[in-house]
């Protein structure tokens, strides 16, 4: 880079004004702000909610971000105290109550972006983005080997709890570990990372990839069953409805598919598809990135169009949620939207601090108990967010 | 608005990844060389108005001399010279101010196109200007065992080659480019604002650079590295000279002449080329040398 000629000819006295050193350092600033505009974290927060009944922390929210992973009371939005196995709080030196969080070692920082998994009520499986596998006391909210085990791979996704194994997509392979000692039982490479969390299906191991397939697997020993290809990258699990899957993909299209990998109907979106698509009543209702929203009728070979809305000014990555008679959507702009299941209009909307890409969490709490809906933002002080799913009124807020 | 710039270069370049074998160290390549390729008439007016500038200033040092006390005066007298010779001042950087977006935007389009994580995948959906592309998506990162996406420190060793490579190439380009200020200076002896400030940038920018590569993908070194590549061959050509890479590592090696060596200097008159620039700050340098000894 040449620098202006006109710098050159100042007079001696304005000198004091410029001083070069300075001046490239700030050039280098600019250059710098402009080349690092990027997030740092990978991904999202992920919700998931601990299904352990006769358990203190049942129906407690495990929000998985960043640096921590933190168990959220659905009662309140506060962070759950740890407690004892007599239910007492637990208490730092300083007699202040602990809370439920897990960052992993101090000394190698981790980032978490996949929802943790419950092995036996006891521990759960935590997987990092700093390629680390953490088997973490629930009582205790401390990993049992404190640095973790190495994987082979950086995982953004849930794992999957098998009879003696358990499924963990490190990066470009899908890994069997035997559950207690997480051994390598078997490894299956393929072309692209693996983002989506496996799932058992029709007695095969299935999950996606970024390659653009569907992979069908033998658990026991990763051989492969089949394989589907779906014309774009495939970020998430597939659904199942009735003996069949139902997933979109970066190709613009929704996919109807048989439990031997056949493709059997597909529909093409106006964007890529991300989130998963949620299904009730033979109505299959899914968003794309463009911001638009689609009710789709399932046939035997075909899907018919009951009616399509522009909902979101930006992007909606997470995953639809029907509940009663709305269908509930979250887009980047910051905006959640009833969307009425039979006519597409939007009932309502509320407006949030931060954008909203994670998926959405029913907590369904019981009869005589509010159905809730969990949004996680990527503002810090709107962490956790819980509405009402029926009129949208907020019940509380949780705050990073 | 940014958009405008960064979505025709981030179709380009995918485009180009579906043309050239699905290689994306091919495909950043050929995609730096034709963007510079593009904006080579604003780089051309940028060393042709460096050029001009630099012919006149043994007559802008006389005006600091003359009017050392009036600054005014000397004011006034720098713009009737430079119009007097037809000269623009800013000539030279409203083409660096116009390349800067683009070359800021050319290497963002590396950085979105080589997606890696779901945030990165989620900011590039929606930026292809044309269709069909969406089935190359993400593209293929692995290139010699290394990982585009990430940093030197995350990939195997011989990718710390990169920051180093970065580091020399940007050294070499700077050397070439930033155009010799002639001798000194003010009335006070100390290096004019000029030299000072190319100095600093000749220093300090390698280094940046090099030091932003030990955190920067992978992919993005291959564009520094290939993007000054690119430069010195063009500022070569431009200057009707070979590349002397001997030169060029001696004129980066030796001692900077101190201020006294360099007020007995001859006055640069009118260089006609970068050859002949370059060759008389040679010759300024043998001159200290034959004085010392």
């Amino acid at each position: 880079m040449t620098p202006c000629q006109t710098l050159t000819e100042r007079p001696a006295t304005q000198r004091s004004l410029w001083r070069p050193p300075l001046l490239v350092l700030a050039l280098a600033l600019v250059v710098a702000a402009a080349c690092i505009p990027f997030r740092q974290e990978a991904g999202w927060p992920e919700l998931s909610a601990l299904d352990l009944p006769g358990s203190i922390y049942d129906g407690h929210i495990f929000l998985t971000f960043n640096d921590k992973i933190t168990l959220i009371d659905p009662d309140n939005g506060q962070a759950a105290r740890l407690r004892n196995v007599d239910g007492e709080v637990r208490v730092d030196a300083e007699g202040r109550a602990r809370l439920w969080e897990f960052s992993g070692p101090q000394a190698a920082p981790n980032q978490f972006f996949a929802d943790p998994l419950n092995l036996d009520g006891d521990n759960l499986l935590v997987l990092s983005n700093g390629e680390r596998l953490f088997e973490v006391n629930l009582a205790r909210a401390d990993a049992r080997i404190a640095d973790g085990l190495e994987l082979p791979g950086r995982v953004l996704a849930a794992p999957l709890a098998g009879e003696d194994l358990v499924y963990v997509a490190a990066e470009r392979s899908m890994l069997a570990l035997e559950a207690g000692s997480y051994q390598l039982r078997w490894d299956f490479a393929t072309d692209q990372s693996i983002w989506s969390r496996p799932l058992f299906f029709n007695g095969a191991l299935l999950f996606t990839s970024l390659d653009h397939h569907l992979y069908a697997l033998d658990p026991d020993d990763g051989s492969e069953i089949w394989r589907l290809n779906l014309g774009g990258a495939a970020p998430v699990t597939p659904v199942e409805y009735n003996g069949r899957l139902y997933t979109g993909t970066f190709s613009r299209k929704i996919f109807s598919i048989s439990p031997d990998g056949k493709i059997l109907a597909e529909y093409s979106t106006e964007d890529w598809v991300w989130g998963a698509p949620a299904i009730a009543d033979g109505v299959l209702y899914a968003a794309d990135l463009g911001g638009n929203v689609y009710a789709l009728e399932i046939g035997e070979s075909n899907f018919r169009l009951l009616w399509q809305a522009v909902v979101s000014e930006r992007a909606i990555r997470a995953a639809p949620v029907v509940s009663g008679e709305y269908v509930i959507v979250a887009g980047r702009d910051q905006n959640l939207y009833w969307l009425g299941r039979n006519d597409g209009r939007i009932y309502f909307s509320r407006e949030l601090v931060g954008e909203i890409v994670s998926d959405m969490l029913l907590l369904e709490r019981g009869p005589d108990t509010e159905t809730m809906l969990a949004v996680s933002t990527l503002a810090n002080e709107e962490a956790l967010v819980a509405f009402g799913v029926q009129n949208g009124d907020r019940r509380w807020t949780y705050s990073r | 608005m940014w958009d405008l710039i960064l979505n025709p270069f981030i179709t380009l370049l995918t485009l180009l990844y579906s043309f050239l074998g699905h290689n994306v160290v091919l495909s950043i390549v050929v995609f730096t060389v034709l963007v510079r390729l593009a904006i080579l008439p604003l780089t051309a007016q940028q060393q042709r108005s460096s050029k001009r500038m630099q012919e006149l200033q043994p007559e802008l040092k006389k005006l600091q001399e003359k009017h050392k006390n009036d600054r005014e005066k000397l004011a006034q007298e720098q713009m009737a010279l430079y119009r007097e010779h037809g000269v623009n001042p800013f000539g030279g950087c409203f083409p660096l101010l116009i390349q800067f977006p683009i070359l800021i935007g050319l290497y963002q389009a590396i950085i979105f196109t080589l997606a890696a994580t779901p945030f990165q995948l989620l900011d590039l959906s929606g930026r292809f200007l044309l269709p069909g592309l969406d089935h190359l998506v993400p593209l293929e990162n692995l290139w010699l065992g290394m990982d585009l996406s990430q940093p030197p420190t995350n990939n195997p060793t011989w990718a710390l080659a990169l920051p180093v490579l970065v580091l020399v190439t940007t050294w070499a380009q700077s050397k070439l480019t930033v155009t010799p200020t002639p001798v000194n200076s003010g009335s006070d002896g100390r290096p004019s604002q000029a030299q000072a400030m190319t100095q600093s940038m000749t220093t300090i920018m390698p280094l940046m650079f090099g030091f932003f590569s030990l955190s920067f993908s992978v992919g993005l070194s291959i564009y520094f590295v290939i993007s000054n590549i690119i430069g010195i061959i063009q500022y070569s050509l431009m200057g009707q000279s070979k590349l002397d890479l001997r030169k060029l590592l001696r004129r980066g090696l030796a001692r900077k002449p101190d201020s006294q060596d360099v007020d007995a200097q001859p006055p640069v008159t009118s260089t006609g080329t970068g050859r002949r620039r370059r060759r008389d700050a040679g010759d300024g340098k043998r001159k200290v040398k034959s004085r010392k000894r």
